[in-house]
């Protein structure tokens, strides 16, 4: 059975903060990869790598002092050999941002110009990348507002960011990323700063969309619960490595890593008895750096065994996911 | 045009005001002044002011070859404006670009641009632009070449600072992703954004030259003498302080009340870009969901 093609095909990626012996590994072998229509999560608390890895996919790392060490990013254009954005130029990255990929942030509160009426901001990628004239551009972002579920998107074109409401923004970012209909949208905890209600919107509206557009979502977050709401497969990231990937079904009723298992246990659901507590991953997370060999998770994990020093093998369980741990039963 | 009438309060009135009769006295000057200001009357010369015992020929009265002073102070307002306007352009102009590039690219040129701007500001401006003028001589143009060359650090602190501020929010990081070019987030993102307070610091700065180019031409370094100016005639009244009051009270009185107008027009706009006080950017009251 051959595999399908990857769109989007991160190969041991390897970033780097710092230069030379003092050089502090933020990034240490990730790989994953995106499949054609489909949604990968990356889930893990904050400073696990998830939006550095976002960044290094858009090549907006903070250069210096954060730089890409090793490892490919493998685009699929569609047309010939993939792309390795890794090591793409300047001229091909900026041609490639906005019109093949796309990024959605995390504030909508200031991902938009405060000066510019959102139609003028949604137009702007269009007369750029589409070469549209300004009144055509502006005819399209208003049919964009419009699909984004903006209502009377007419007069909100010409509304300015302060005019609309958390909710109504990150409509309008999605419509600014949305406007060349890209291949990849990679969304940087894209709900995170919204109302939960508001949040079920966005998402709703997130998965229509891919639906409509066919496209790939990269989507970062540290909320199990969008997780099994909106992705395919879930990477878990654990200071700046993967320590499980697999369909999201898998991942989330069988997590085969005490960090999975971990994250999943911290959930509250509501049918859990009152007086059970929640079970918080212990410590905080280390910084970069400090843990360089063996399983990184050692130092938090209630399973570290002696053998946790060494370099832990990934296995993948009868389930489908794979994961990075000594405990972990082979599926054969 | 109607918001702006809408948040006019007295001061920014009173300025626009001052700042449009300058306005008109500088393009009208010829259908305005009752007589040339260069012709010389020497019959009628030190003659006072027309409610000072003078004649209603010379409203406010004649200097030491007979010129009419009234003539003179208006024709002096296109030296006073030209002057102001060219360089606080011009200033604003170099300024605002080396602090662009300074804060948006940071590194080397930020410590190039960073570190001119503490030499020229180490320089006391008056010594700056009297060096100036003696090297190369008394001319209109080069009052303006020296104001661009030591003011234009004014405007390079700012926008370097505020580029810092800016290059961190996300909007910007967004435009970089969305593909467009940095020319394209230079002029059309970071610039706009720093067009307020910009334009706060060039209203006040066009006050300071009127000031500068006034002491420059009384010091005999500013326009030459055949041109009428309002520093100019505030020179040449000085010897005659004691038996002329109005030589040097008229247009001492007209380098103030334009300064004074600039600098109105100055504090009611950096009030209206201030989010505390103003309303020409309102701030987050927008309603959240």
């Amino acid at each position: 059975m051959a595999a399908e093609r990857a769109l989007l095909d991160v190969q041991d990626l390897r970033v780097s903060f710092g230069e030379g012996p003092r050089a502090r590994p933020a990034l240490d072998g990730v790989s994953f990869s995106v499949r054609p229509g489909k949604t990968l999560a990356i889930v893990g608390e904050s400073g696990c790598g998830k939006s550095l890895t976002a960044l290094s996919i858009m090549r907006l790392l903070p250069t210096p002092p954060a730089r890409i060490t090793g490892g490919r990013i493998l685009f699929d254009r569609g047309d010939g050999p993939a792309l390795d954005l890794a090591s793409a130029d300047r001229r091909t990255m900026r041609r490639l941002r906005g019109k093949d990929i796309a990024m959605i942030f995390q504030e909508p509160m200031t991902a938009l110009d405060p000066v510019y009426p959102i139609g003028d901001q949604i137009g702007e990628v269009l007369v750029e990348h589409e070469g549209l004239s300004r009144k055509d551009a502006l005819a399209r972002a208003v049919e964009l507002l419009r699909l984004v579920g903006v209502p009377s998107p007419e007069e909100r074109a010409r509304q300015y960011p302060h005019e609309f409401s958390g909710g109504m923004r990150q409509r309008a970012v999605i419509a600014i990323a949305l406007a060349c209909e890209p291949a990849l949208l990679i969304a940087d905890e894209p709900t995170t700063a919204l109302d939960v209600t508001v949040q079920a919107q966005v998402l709703r509206l997130m998965r229509d969309i891919q639906q409509r557009f066919a496209s790939s979502i990269l989507f970062i977050t540290h909320d199990m619960g969008v997780v099994g709401q909106m992705a395919d497969e879930v990477v878990v990231m654990y200071l700046g490595q993967v320590v499980e990937e697999g369909p999201v079904s898998a991942v989330l009723s069988r997590p085969a890593h005490p960090y999975s298992q971990g994250l999943i246990a911290s959930i509250p659901t509501l049918d859990m008895p009152r007086d059970r507590v929640l079970q918080p991953i212990s410590g905080m997370v280390p910084p970069i750096g400090s843990i360089t060999t063996g399983c990184r998770f050692r130092t938090r994990c209630p399973h570290a065994m002696e053998i946790c020093r060494r370099d832990p093998p990934k296995v993948t369980t009868p389930a489908g996911n794979s994961a990075s741990c000594w405990l972990v039963e082979e599926s054969t | 045009m109607s918001w702006i009438l809408r948040r006019l309060d007295a001061k920014g009135i009173l300025g626009f005001a001052i700042l449009a009769v300058v306005v008109l006295c500088a393009v009208a000057a010829p259908w305005l002044s009752p007589l040339d200001p260069n012709a010389q009357d020497l019959a009628s010369a030190i003659a006072p002011p027309a409610f000072g015992g003078g004649t209603a020929e010379h409203w406010l009265g004649t200097d030491r070859l007979g010129q009419d002073v009234l003539s003179r102070i208006i024709y002096g307002s296109r030296v006073s404006l030209v002057t102001a306007l060219a360089a606080v352009a011009g200033s604003a102009l170099v300024g605002t670009v080396l602090g662009m590039i300074a804060g948006y690219f940071g590194g080397f040129a930020a410590t190039v641009v960073m570190r001119l701007v503490d030499i020229v500001l180490a320089v006391p401006f008056i010594l700056l632009a009297l060096v100036f003028m003696t090297v190369f001589g008394p001319s209109l143009l080069n009052v303006i070449i020296a104001f661009i060359a030591a003011r234009w650090t004014q405007y390079t602190r700012i926008a370097y600072g505020l580029v810092l501020e800016l290059r961190e929010r996300e909007f910007i990081q967004a435009c970089v992703a969305a593909g467009l070019t940095t020319t394209d987030i230079l002029l059309r993102h970071v610039l706009v954004n720093l067009a307020g307070p910009l334009l706060v610091v060039a209203t006040l700065e066009l006050g300071f030259v009127i000031l500068i180019e006034s002491g420059l031409s009384f010091l005999g370094l500013g326009t030459p003498p055949e041109v009428p100016s309002w520093g100019g005639m505030l020179q040449e009244g000085r010897a005659l302080i004691n038996v002329a009051w109005w030589l040097t009270t008229f247009p001492g009185l007209a380098i103030m009340l334009t300064v004074v107008g600039f600098n109105f027009i100055g504090d009611w706009m950096r009030d209206q870009f201030d989010p505390r006080t103003g309303s020409v950017r309102p701030t987050e009251i927008g309603s959240r969901d």
